[in-house]
């Protein structure tokens, strides 16, 4: 890709016009993360944005040996058959508080919002265990390998109506969302594309929380395969347009559609391996991206909110607790409302959940008793109006303190 | 009729007392609006044992032990009486505040408790549907640049699939003391900026403040009042208080019977369950009523309850009855045509053991939203359905 240091996509270098700040080390920390410690911020500060994010990207040491506890922890948290079980949700929040790779996670997380399975839809809750773990393992990884073994997986496949998916019963509804919602988008869907894609994917079925492929149950009058129908929609250059624009949203703005002209030269890079950390890579280091045309110009998710608190201030938070916290301002982990995934935005933020986050900041402040300056510079990096910070600087009680700059609208903001 | 601030922010000029005086406008101008609260009483509600056909021949043949006489219940017109222990909509009954829409469901209903309660929530008979009919309508009057909330849920279970929206967030409320803001809020101006998401944020923690300091208000006026101790009139104290807090809600939904089967569901000795269950019912919806009815809010209110399906006419060897089909609808209010409305369904006509629907219950939700909510339903509903004469 071919950019003058100018251009939006270009490597942000900091410079007397847009010098590297505690605001923008802040907002580079909350976007590929969730928030940063007051520790973590300083080293941002000290490296410089691109060796942060290189950082930041890079799989760290210790990953390896986190995977491993995480996994003798699903192992022993009894991943129940009831598919109303919160364990999946909790075991994943206990991943994001404690992990040493937020970047996946948060990846992680875009993939659940835009792939957007259900867990009380995908059967049992150990199936959508194994799910977030596809998607996951994906995160930062290739969208067509993601998207190919989705197609293989029994959580999306049961969530989608595609469990049985025998000759005469071909998966309607799958074959919708594969084209509709995960690669051409809604303008591209077509009735004859539907019914032909529903028919290649004939033979897939789930028995007993496996994937199987059944011969005998695929349609062969129509000589085209799942996999291949994968190949067409992705060759579609709408695919990789609509994987970009969903990412732009995720991290750079939500304030507004971008225009073509802004998306088409990541989408054809995209187009070109499907590498997805590359494609977050470049839009975490532009120009773009340090701009105001980005900086908090999203909402921040309850999960963001309640992160961002429990990061800034270095709070021990416990999953459970914070699950039905987070369920209560509208973010159910593992249960996005529809299939369109959680809307976010501005509907983040409505006459009751702004009391509830500030309930929730009241809990999570516990006891803390770090002076205002801090608590300031953790989470807003003193990016608030002097005449604010002044009456937040006089504030006596340390509770109170830490509940007035998370209910400061700048805050809400990521 | 859901006023909404995008004019004024569009319009503005951004003198800060301009902006307050046009974010208490905005907060209040809902207070002459309708609301609608719906109860769902889980498991199968006995329309034959709440309004009674105690003349019918055939209703005393088959209810052996669990058959209601003409002098145990509460007539309501020539033939039909409420449940001994309901006197509470006996009352309201008498004052024209309670209206009794018989032979309510659909089409070849669902006799399985999760399927069943999936199409009333719903407002759909097809499968999947993900929303709830009271979802959709918050989806309809949530204005995403205001912050409204037009619906509520106010109970202690898991939300109840009738009110999943789409695109909104939709709170669930254990006691009005959620809605307050614990410690003090903490109250900035909102700077009229070039900068729209920071001002959304900040007109909408604005309002949210004023909005639960009126919370707090109420509920210190509210103490004292006296509502039975049952876990529905404690909702429904909430949603009085949620009402006089003038939040902007528009639907409430609460429950009685819990979660899936739910306490309406007397498969054995239903006489004293079903009594426990109907008297908790009628003592609160009645105390609500006329704690509404105090201060003129009832004239606003519409209450209206649903339950999966009624039961079969014949009483099982154990006491109890199984899984029925039509079943009455009960609305209360203070702005309704109270009485009977629709003929009681035949006792010999029957569908497997089953009372036949004569009328659809999406023509209720129709009727409501539009002659009610003043919401138009088909989109709500995905179709029209004819509306019933209800309000007076």
């Amino acid at each position: 890709m071919a950019a003058s240091s100018q251009s939006p996509w270009a490597r942000y270098e900091p410079g007397s016009a847009r010098p590297w700040t505690p605001a923008l080390a802040g907002h580079l920390l909350r976007r590929a993360g969730f928030g940063g410690t007051p520790k973590q911020l300083q080293q941002a500060l000290a490296e410089g944005p691109q060796r942060t994010i290189d950082r930041l990207l890079a799989p760290p040491p210790d990953l390896a040996d986190f995977d491993q506890r995480m996994a003798e922890l699903g192992r022993a948290i009894e991943i129940s058959d009831d598919a109303a079980s919160t364990a999946c949700a909790e075991l994943w929040l206990y991943r994001i508080l404690q992990t040493p790779y937020p970047v996946q996670e948060r990846m992680t997380l875009h993939w659940h919002n835009y792939f957007a399975i259900a867990g009380a839809r995908a059967g049992k809750v150990s199936m959508m265990e194994r799910h977030i773990r596809l998607l996951r393992s994906h995160a930062l990884g290739r969208f067509d390998a993601m998207l190919r073994d989705l197609s293989r997986d029994p959580a999306t496949l049961t969530a989608l109506g595609a469990r049985a998916c025998r000759k005469n019963r071909p998966p309607v509804e799958f074959a919708s969302a594969l084209i509709g919602q995960y690669t051409s988008g809604p303008g591209q869907l077509h009735e004859r594309e539907v019914q032909e894609a529903a028919r290649a994917f004939t033979g897939s079925f789930v028995l007993r929380g496996e994937y199987r492929y059944i011969p005998a149950e695929h349609d062969d009058t129509i000589h085209l395969a799942g996999d291949d129908v994968l190949k067409k929609l992705l060759a579609n250059p709408a695919t990789p347009r609509q994987v970009v624009r969903k990412m732009y949203r995720r991290l750079i703005s939500e304030a507004g559609e971008p225009a073509d002209g802004l998306i088409e030269p990541l989408a054809q890079d995209f187009a070109r391996d499907f590498d997805i950390a590359r494609l977050v890579g470049t839009m975490l280091r532009s120009n773009l991206f340090f701009s105001p045309t980005a900086y908090r110009q999203r909402v921040k998710s309850p999960l963001e909110y309640g992160l961002g608190i429990v990061n800034g201030l270095e709070i021990q938070a416990a999953p459970a607790a914070l699950y039905a916290q987070l369920a209560a301002l509208g973010e159910r982990l593992c249960e996005p409302p529809t299939r369109d995934g959680w809307p976010g935005g501005r509907r983040w933020l409505n006459h009751f959940t702004v009391v509830g986050r500030a309930n929730l900041a009241a809990t999570l402040a516990g006891d803390s008793a770090r002076p205002a300056e801090a608590v300031l510079a953790a989470l807003v990096q003193n990016d608030v109006p002097a005449e604010v910070a002044g009456r937040v600087a006089r504030m006596q009680n340390p509770r109170e303190l830490v509940q007035a700059i998370a209910t400061l609208p700048e805050f809400q903001l990521a | 009729m859901i006023t909404t601030r995008r004019s004024f922010l569009r319009a503005s000029t951004g003198v800060p007392v301009f902006w307050r005086a046009a974010l208490e406008a905005a907060a209040r101008t809902d207070s002459s609006g309708t609301v609608l609260v719906v109860l769902q009483l889980a498991g199968g509600n006995d329309g034959l044992n709440t309004v009674v056909p105690y003349e019918d021949d055939e209703y005393g043949r088959h209810r052996s032990t669990l058959r209601l006489t003409g002098r145990q219940v509460h007539k309501i017109g020539t033939s039909l009486g409420f449940h001994p222990e309901m006197r509470g909509f006996a009352r309201l009954f008498q004052e024209g505040r309670m209206a009794v829409l018989q032979g309510i469901g659909y089409p070849e209903m669902h006799r399985d408790h999760n399927a069943g309660m999936r199409n009333w929530q719903t407002g759909s008979v097809l499968p999947d549907e993900p929303t709830g009919w009271l979802g959709r309508v918050a989806d309809r009057a949530a204005d995403p640049d205001a912050g409204n909330v037009p619906a509520v849920f106010v109970g202690s279970i898991p939300q109840p699939l009738a009110i999943h929206a789409r695109r909104s967030v939709v709170p669930s409320i254990r006691e009005a003391k959620d809605w307050t803001v614990r410690g003090a809020s903490f109250e900035t101006t909102p700077a009229a900026g070039t900068d729209h998401l920071l001002t959304f944020a900040a007109l909408t923690t604005a309002t949210a403040w004023k909005n639960a300091g009126r919370m707090s208000d109420v509920l210190r006026a509210d103490r004292g009042k006296s509502y039975p101790p049952y876990n529905l009139a404690q909702s429904l104290r909430t949603v009085a208080q949620l009402m006089r807090a003038e939040l902007g809600i528009r639907v409430y939904l609460t429950e009685q019977g819990g979660v899936s089967p739910g306490e309406f569901d007397n498969h054995a000795n239903q006489a004293v369950n079903h009594a426990v269950s109907l008297r908790e019912l009628s003592d609160s919806v009645a105390a609500f009523c006329d704690d509404l009815a105090q201060d003129k809010l009832l004239d606003r209110v519409l209450l209206m309850t649903y339950s999966e399906f009624g039961r079969t006419l014949s009483e099982n060897g154990r006491h109890g009855t199984g899984h029925g089909a039509a079943a009455p609808v009960f609305l209360a209010g203070g702005k309704l045509k109270g009485g009977l409305i629709g003929a009681h369904p035949s006792l010999t006509d029957l569908d497997n053991d089953a009372l036949k629907p004569h009328t659809d219950f999406r023509a209720v939700y129709a009727t409501i939203l539009e002659r009610w909510l003043g919401i138009e339903s088909t989109p709500i509903l995905g179709r029209r359905f004819p509306l019933l004469d209800i309000t007076a």
